[in-house]
C-alpha cells in the first residue's frame, strides 16, 4: 500500500501586518488618542496687521485661540518625528542585529564619534552679518591650503555629501569592526560591543583632547558648513496658518530618511536572501550553518549595518543641532534595544521587523512627548500631575506593557498554529 | 418688591463685573530648562514657582511655570524641550545650557516664533537669547583659585574639579582658575578632573585622583557635585584645603567639620526668581535688561557665617 503524498503546505502571502505589529499599531493609536483627550490647550497667537480675510485686505488685531497641544503639527513633527528620527534609524539596525541573534550595545559610541568626526571635517571660521546670520568661511581643514579650496568643495550640494559620507563611513567602519570581533574572536556580542563602546566612546574623546581639550565642535566662533546643515538636515519649512498670523517652523528632512531607512529596512529583511539568511541564522544557528548559509558573512552583515545605522543617527543628529560633542548619544543604546524589544524582536533571535522597530520607538516617543504636553491628567473625581521626574517611570512601564501585549500574541500564534497540526491526528 | 429686585439687579450686575475683571488679569506662562534634575542645585532654581506667586500678587497677573529639565544632563534633550515649550505658545524661556552650540538652533527657533529666551546659569552667548542671569564665571574662578592659595599659605599641589567637560560655564572657571594659580609660583597644578555631574560621580573622581595623587593638598571645585555625597572627602580635616562652588545645606556639613575651607554660595534661587522678573518685564513691558548680562553676586560662606546662611535655605527650597 503506498503511502499519500505529502503535501507541502501552501505558501501563504501575509497580507496584513502579523498580530505583533498590529498590537502595536493599535497600543501607538491608543496612547496617542489617551494623550490627545487629555491634553490641555495651548495659546496660538495670531499677530495683528493687515491680512487678506476672505479675499479682502483688513486690519486684524493681535488675537489668541486655543489648541490642543498634542495633537497638532507644531507639536507632532517638531517633538515627536523629528526627535524620534535618529532613534528609530538606529532600531532598525538594531533590530537586523537581534534577529541575528546578536546584540550591539556600542551604537550609542558610534552615533557620537560620527557626529564628532562630521563637525570636525564640516566645521570652519564663521562671523555673524548685519542680519543676524551665520556666514560660514570654508573648512577649518582647508585653511592650511588655500590652494585646495575650489568651489567645487565649497558647494552646498558637497557639502551635504561631505557630511552624509563621513558620516555613514565612519560608522560602517566602526560595525565592520565590531563583526571582525565577533567573527574572528567568537566571542559573545554582548562582551564585544560593550568594549568596543569604550572604545568608540575613546575615540571621539581622543580626537577632543587632540584638538586641544574642545569637546564641543564647532570650536570657538566656528560653525559648520550650512549646506549639511541649513540647507541639508536642518532645512526649515516656514509654515504660515491662518492667513499668515501665525508662524510654525518645521523640519522634514530627518523624518523623510527615517522613513526612507524602515522602508529599506523592511525591503532588506522581507524580500531579500541577505535579509531571510538573518532570520534563518538567528532562529537556528546550527540549522542555517548545515544548509549552506555563511555565518561570518551574516554577522559581518548585520554588525555593518548596525554601524551603518548608527553613522546616519550621528549624521542627523550633527546636521540637526549643528554641533556635535564627545559625549553624544552615551546611554542611548539602552533606548534604541528597548524600542527594538518593544517592537517585536526576541532576544534569543529570529523574530522582529523593521516596522516594529520604528513602532516600538514611537511608543516610546509618545510616552516622553506625552509627559511634556500633559502637564497634570484630570480624571474628574481626581487629577495628578506628571512632569519630567515620572519619565522613567512610565517609560519602564510602557516597556512592560508593550512586551507583555507581544508576548500574548506569540502564544495566542503559537495556539492557533498548534491547532490545525492537532485537527491532523 | 421693586427695590429687592433693583438690589438683585446690582448685585448681578456687581458680579458680573467683578467676573469680567477677574478674566481681565493677564496671564502668563514662562518655562524653565535646568541642565537636570538629578543636579541638586537646580532644585532651587525650580522654586520659580514663589516668584510667579510674589509677582503675580504684585502686579495683578496670572504667571505659571512650566518645567522641563530633563532627568539627566543631555543639551538635545534640553534643545527639545526649548523646542517643545516655544512650540506650545510659552510667554518666555529660561535655560541653563549644558552645552552652548547644541542649544543655539533650539534658541533661535524659539526667538523666531516669538518667545523670548534668556539663560541663566550658563550661557549660550552666540545665541539670539536677550538675556543672561548669572555668575561671572571669571570672576567666580579667579576667587576660587585666590581664596584657595590664601587657605594653602599660596604653595602646594592643587587639583581641579571641572564637571562637564563641554559647559561653556564651567570651562570659563577653569581656564580663569588656572590663569589665577598661574601666578601662585609655588603652587602646582597637578590635573584638571572631568566628570559627569552627578554627586556620586564626582565623589568617585575626587577619591580616585586623591588616592592616585596622594601630593595633592588643595582641591579648586568649580561646583560642589561631590558635597552632596556624605563622606566624600576622606582625609583629615584641614590637612587638604577645599573652596567649592555653591553652598547647599549638605555641602554645610563639609564647612562645619572642617573638611571644606570656603563655599562660594551662587545665586542658586535667584536663578529661578530673577528669570521670572526678567521674563515678565519682558513679556508685559518689551523691555530688556539694561546690561544683557546681569551678574548674580556670589557669596563667600565660611564658618563665621554658615549658620547664618543656612537659615535661608528653608525659604529657598520650598520648605
Amino acid at each position: 500500500m503506498t503511502q499519500p503524498a505529502i503535501q507541502a503546505p501552501a505558501l501563504r502571502r501575509r497580507r496584513w501586518p502579523q498580530l505583533q505589529e498590529l498590537g502595536l499599531i493599535v497600543v501607538v493609536l491608543l496612547l496617542g488618542l489617551g494623550i490627545w483627550l487629555a491634553s490641555p490647550s495651548v495659546p496660538v497667537k495670531l499677530q495683528a496687521g493687515d491680512f487678506l480675510v476672505n479675499g479682502v485686505m483688513t486690519h486684524v488685531q493681535r488675537q489668541t485661540i486655543q489648541e490642543n497641544n498634542f495633537l497638532r503639527v507644531a507639536n507632532l513633527v517638531p517633538s515627536v518625528f523629528t526627535v524620534m528620527s535618529w532613534f528609530a534609524v538606529m532600531a532598525i539596525g538594531q533590530t537586523i542585529v537581534i534577529i541575528s541573534g546578536g546584540i550591539d550595545i556600542s551604537v550609542g559610541s558610534i552615533m557620537g564619534l560620527s557626529a564628532f568626526v562630521t563637525a570636525l571635517v564640516l566645521q570652519g571660521p564663521s562671523e555673524i552679518d548685519n542680519s543676524g546670520n551665520v556666514v560660514w568661511h570654508g573648512y577649518q581643514w582647508l585653511n592650511h591650503a588655500p590652494l585646495f579650496m575650489h568651489p567645487f568643495l565649497l558647494a552646498p550640494v558637497t557639502q551635504a555629501c561631505l557630511g552624509a559620507a563621513v558620516a555613514m563611513g565612519v560608522g560602517l567602519l566602526c560595525g565592520l569592526f565590531n563583526g571582525l570581533l565577533v567573527v574572528g574572536l567568537r566571542m559573545h556580542p554582548f562582551i564585544v560591543t560593550l568594549a568596543t563602546l569604550s572604545i568608540f566612546r575613546w575615540a571621539a574623546e581622543k580626537i577632543g583632547f587632540l584638538l586641544g581639550n574642545n569637546m564641543t565642535l564647532p570650536w570657538g566662533d566656528g560653525a559648520l558648513a550650512p549646506g549639511f546643515t541649513n540647507d541639508f538636515i536642518a532645512l526649515e519649512y516656514h509654515r504660515m496658518r491662518f492667513g499668515g498670523r501665525s508662524l510654525e517652523i518645521l523640519q522634514f528632512v530627518p523624518i523623510l530618511i527615517m522613513l526612507a531607512c524602515l522602508v529599506l529596512g523592511w525591503i532588506y529583511l522581507r524580500y531579500t536572501v541577505w535579509g531571510r539568511e538573518t532570520y534563518a541564522v538567528g532562529g537556528n544557528e546550527e540549522a542555517a550553518r548545515y544548509s549552506g548559509i555563511r555565518l561570518p558573512w551574516v554577522k559581518m552583515r548585520v554588525y555593518a549595518l548596525s554601524g551603518l545605522s548608527a553613522g546616519i543617527a550621528g549624521m542627523l543628529s550633527c546636521g540637526y543641532s549643528k554641533a556635535a560633542s564627545a559625549g553624544l548619544g552615551t546611554g542611548n543604546e539602552l533606548t534604541v534595544v528597548a524600542a527594538a524589544v518593544v517592537g517585536g524582536a526576541s532576544l534569543t533571535g529570529g523574530r522582529g521587523t523593521a516596522l516594529g522597530a520604528f513602532l516600538g520607538m514611537l511608543v516610546l516617543e509618545l510616552v516622553s512627548d506625552g509627559i511634556s504636553v500633559l502637564g497634570k491628567i484630570n480624571l474628574g473625581l481626581f487629577s495628578f500631575s506628571v512632569n519630567k521626574q515620572d519619565e522613567r517611570l512610565i517609560q519602564g512601564l510602557a516597556i512592560i506593557i508593550a512586551v507583555a501585549i507581544d508576548n500574548a500574541s506569540m502564544y495566542l500564534s503559537s495556539r492557533r498554529s498548534a491547532r490545525p497540526a492537532a485537527a491532523g491526528h | 418688591m421693586r427695590i429687592s429686585a433693583l438690589l438683585l439687579a446690582a448685585a448681578a450686575t456687581l458680579g458680573m463685573a467683578s467676573g469680567a475683571f477677574a478674566q481681565a488679569k493677564q496671564k502668563f506662562t514662562f518655562g524653565i530648562v535646568a541642565k537636570s534634575q538629578s543636579n541638586p542645585v537646580f532644585q532651587a532654581a525650580h522654586q520659580a514657582r514663589d516668584a510667579a506667586k510674589e509677582l503675580g500678587q504684585k502686579y495683578n497677573v496670572d504667571i505659571t511655570i512650566n518645567i522641563q529639565t530633563p532627568p539627566d544632563e543631555d543639551a538635545q534633550k534640553e534643545a527639545q524641550a526649548v523646542e517643545q515649550l516655544a512650540n506650545a505658545g510659552v510667554d518666555g524661556i529660561a535655560v541653563s545650557c549644558s552645552n552652548a552650540n547644541t542649544l543655539v538652533p533650539a534658541i533661535n527657533k524659539a526667538v523666531e516664533l516669538g518667545v523670548p529666551v534668556m539663560c541663566f546659569d550658563s550661557d549660550s552667548p552666540k545665541s539670539k537669547r536677550f538675556a543672561y542671569y548669572g555668575t561671572d564665571d571669571e570672576v567666580c574662578g579667579r576667587l576660587v583659585a585666590e581664596n584657595l592659595a590664601k587657605f594653602m599659605d599660596e604653595k602646594g599641589n592643587v587639583c581641579i574639579l571641572a564637571g562637564n567637560q563641554s559647559a561653556p560655564n564651567l570651562q570659563t572657571r577653569a581656564k580663569a582658575v588656572r590663569d589665577t594659580l598661574a601666578k601662585y609660583p609655588n603652587i602646582k597644578i597637578i590635573d584638571t578632573i572631568y566628570h559627569e555631574e552627578t554627586p556620586d560621580k564626582a565623589a568617585l573622581a575626587v577619591q580616585r585622583e586623591q588616592t592616585s595623587h596622594p601630593e595633592i593638598n588643595g582641591w579648586a571645585m568649580i561646583g560642589g557635585w561631590p558635597l552632596f555625597t556624605r563622606d566624600a572627602l576622606k582625609w583629615q580635616p584641614g590637612t587638604v584645603k577645599v573652596v567649592a562652588v555653591d553652598a547647599l545645606p549638605p555641602e554645610l556639613a563639609y564647612l562645619k567639620s572642617g573638611h571644606v575651607q570656603m563655599l562660594l554660595a551662587q545665586d542658586c534661587y535667584g536663578w529661578g526668581y530673577k528669570s521670572v522678573e526678567i521674563l515678565l518685564n519682558k513679556a508685559m513691558n518689551g523691555k530688556n535688561p539694561e546690561n544683557p548680562k546681569v551678574i548674580d553676586p556670589l557669596t563667600p560662606v565660611t564658618t563665621a557665617n554658615v549658620d547664618e546662611f543656612a537659615k535661608k535655605w528653608d525659604k529657598w527650597l520650598g520648605k
